[in-house]
């Protein structure tokens, strides 16, 4: 369990991180959502002390990282991708971070089994390709068998097996009841690996809440019909609240009403259904909305 | 709970291996290791010839033979305090720093660590290119008709081993400095110009009635501990010695404090 309690971080005269709370609980996968410089990466180098708060705390597990007796075995931490020292091998970089609380040298050679780089484990890390790179990080984290995983953007630079091969992890770690967090600014990574949404612009929340809510949340359903007896499906379904829209003459667009609704409304009426699409409403546009105040980097087109 | 931080435990010694697991994967840290040993016996033999080769004058009017043969350790503590520097910055500008203080949130340890050992690696180098640089320097001296002198004489052994500590605290300085300011390129300027640039374009820079002043640099409070009989510009040994010692200590509490303080 991570808990933030009020932690601001300021540089200069910008807040960074700004009154942020929030609670990561075990169980379940948490993103951390939010456009580049909205504060992410501060957050979580709060939360392992690499940067001293203005006000606030962050505990781990109910007390601060440095109270730990072997802190890489509360929160196996991915921070940067591609900080490896140039000229040092994968598995001797493992080594020296397994040794600081005495980890055996097997259980390094498990952890580069189980990321897939074995075949490359008497490499220069420094060479390493973001990819690479990403999966020695998790590597790391996952050294002592922590029951927090914080990973900064662990999909980045991840090829497709790549991404399948995280999410697979995640979900099975958050199975076995650990807690696990990860930041991204891209809506699309949450949608298929997180549990948990906590959404950060400019260094303040502004979400905090389960994917389906969030979702739910993000505007009205949309459920496109396609029938030859569309004349007869909108009378049967028209009811205060819902709305029937005939864009050609088999096919419908409602709003109001889920796809389940409208599906048993037809079978309860007899009318043949050539196609049934329940549109969720794009998590993009929704996370778009929520951050487009928030976005502290925006390309300006001349 | 699990039982796994039951299991494990962040102790300082285990943090001085992991730092010693470091310092022996990195292969930069033994050529720089390998660079001293020869540095101290190839300049320690010409500067013994020096005035018997032909076009070489290398040191041929210095008097005290102890100093003329440990020269070397001029250049060695430059390689020294530059390989001190980058263990003690390199991970800053890595970032791998990030790693290594989630893992030790204390920091201090792994300063204690980072000395500890390339002092362990550094202190048998050091002895070993030092009374190399003794033995196959007096042979050449003798063999050029150059006054010698025996390890066994008076204040010999002790120049010896001085030398030893002189390139050691170069390295542990370096440490320091690496950890202050956590940049390979400014530390390695620094050193570079602190034993090198400084004590010698100073001596034409500054007006004569203030060079006594250079002698209280590190690299010249150090050179001191590799003499027979300090010359007039530099200190006595005793002095020198602690001179030099305060300038590593320095450099160790700023380094430290610097760890402690700063964010990464």
């Amino acid at each position: 369990m991570i808990e933030v309690q009020g932690l601001v971080k300021r540089y200069g005269s910008a807040k960074a991180v700004d009154n942020v709370s929030f609670t990561v609980k075990p169980g379940q996968v948490t993103g951390f959502l939010g456009p580049n410089g909205a504060g992410k990466s501060t957050t979580m180098r709060l939360i392992l002390g690499l940067a001293q708060p203005d006000a606030g705390q962050a505990l781990v597990n109910g007390r601060l990282l440095r109270d730990s007796a072997a802190p890489i075995a509360e929160v196996g931490a991915l921070i940067d991708g591609r900080a490896f020292d140039r000229g040092r091998s994968a598995r001797a970089h493992l080594r020296a971070v397994a040794a600081t609380i005495g980890i055996a040298n097997a259980r390094v050679d498990e952890v580069l089994e189980f990321v897939g780089l074995t075949s490359v484990a008497n490499k220069n890390a420094g060479g390493f390709s973001l990819g690479m790179g990403q999966r020695l990080g998790i590597a790391t984290a996952l050294l002592a068998d922590p029951q927090i995983i914080m990973l900064d953007e662990p999909i980045n630079g991840l090829d497709l097996d790549g991404i399948a091969w995280i999410r697979k992890l995640l979900r099975k770690l958050a199975d076995e009841g650990r807690t696990v967090f990860i930041s991204s600014h891209l809506m699309s990574e949450m949608e298929i690996i997180a549990d948990h949404l906590i959404v950060v612009g400019r260094g303040k929340v502004l979400a905090d809440t389960t994917l389906e809510e969030f979702t739910a949340s993000s505007g009205a359903r949309v459920v496109m019909v396609e029938t030859p007896e569309a004349p007869r499906l909108a009378r049967q379904i028209s009811a205060p609240g819902v709305e029937v829209e005939s864009l050609d003459s088999t096919t419908l667009k409602i709003t109001g009403l889920s796809g389940r609704q409208v599906g048993e409304a037809a079978a309860k009426a007899q009318v043949t259904l050539h196609q049934l699409t329940d549109q969720r409403p794009s998590l993009e546009e929704a996370y778009a909305r929520l951050t487009s105040d928030a976005v502290q980097f925006r390309a300006r087109v001349a | 709970m699990n039982n796994s931080s039951a299991k494990y435990s962040l102790t300082l010694k285990n943090i001085i291996y992991s730092e010693w697991i470091k310092f022996t994967s990195t292969p930069s840290a033994w050529f720089t290791l390998l660079g001293v040993v020869a540095a101290m016996t190839a300049f320690g033999t010409v500067a013994a010839f020096g005035g018997s080769i032909p076009g070489s004058t290398f040191l041929s009017s210095e008097s005290d033979p102890v100093y003329r043969v440990l020269i070397g350790s001029r250049g060695s503590i430059l390689m020294l305090g530059i390989l001190g520097v980058m263990i003690g910055s390199r991970e800053y500008s890595s970032g791998l720093i990030q790693t290594t203080f989630a893992a030790t949130p204390a920091r201090l340890p792994i300063l204690a660590g980072q000395i500890l050992a390339a002092v362990t690696a550094i202190v048998p180098v050091a002895t070993l290119a030092s009374f190399l640089a003794f033995t196959v320097g007096m042979a050449a001296m003798q063999s050029s008709g150059n006054p010698t002198v025996a390890l066994s004489d008076a204040g010999a052994l002790r120049a010896a081993l001085g030398c030893a500590a002189y390139l050691t605290g170069a390295g542990v300085f370096g440490i320091g400095l690496g950890n202050l300011l956590r940049s390979p390129i400014s530390g390695t300027g620094l050193i570079f110009g602190g034993f090198v640039a400084a004590p010698g374009l100073a001596t034409s820079l500054i007006p004569s009635s203030w060079t006594w002043a250079l002698a209280y640099l590190p690299s010249e409070a150090g050179a001191s501990l590799t003499a027979l009989t300090p010359t007039s510009n530099l200190l006595s040994v005793e002095t020198g010695a602690l001179v030099f010692l305060a300038w590593v200590v320095l450099a160790v509490i700023a380094g430290g404090a610097s760890m402690l303080r700063r964010d990464v």
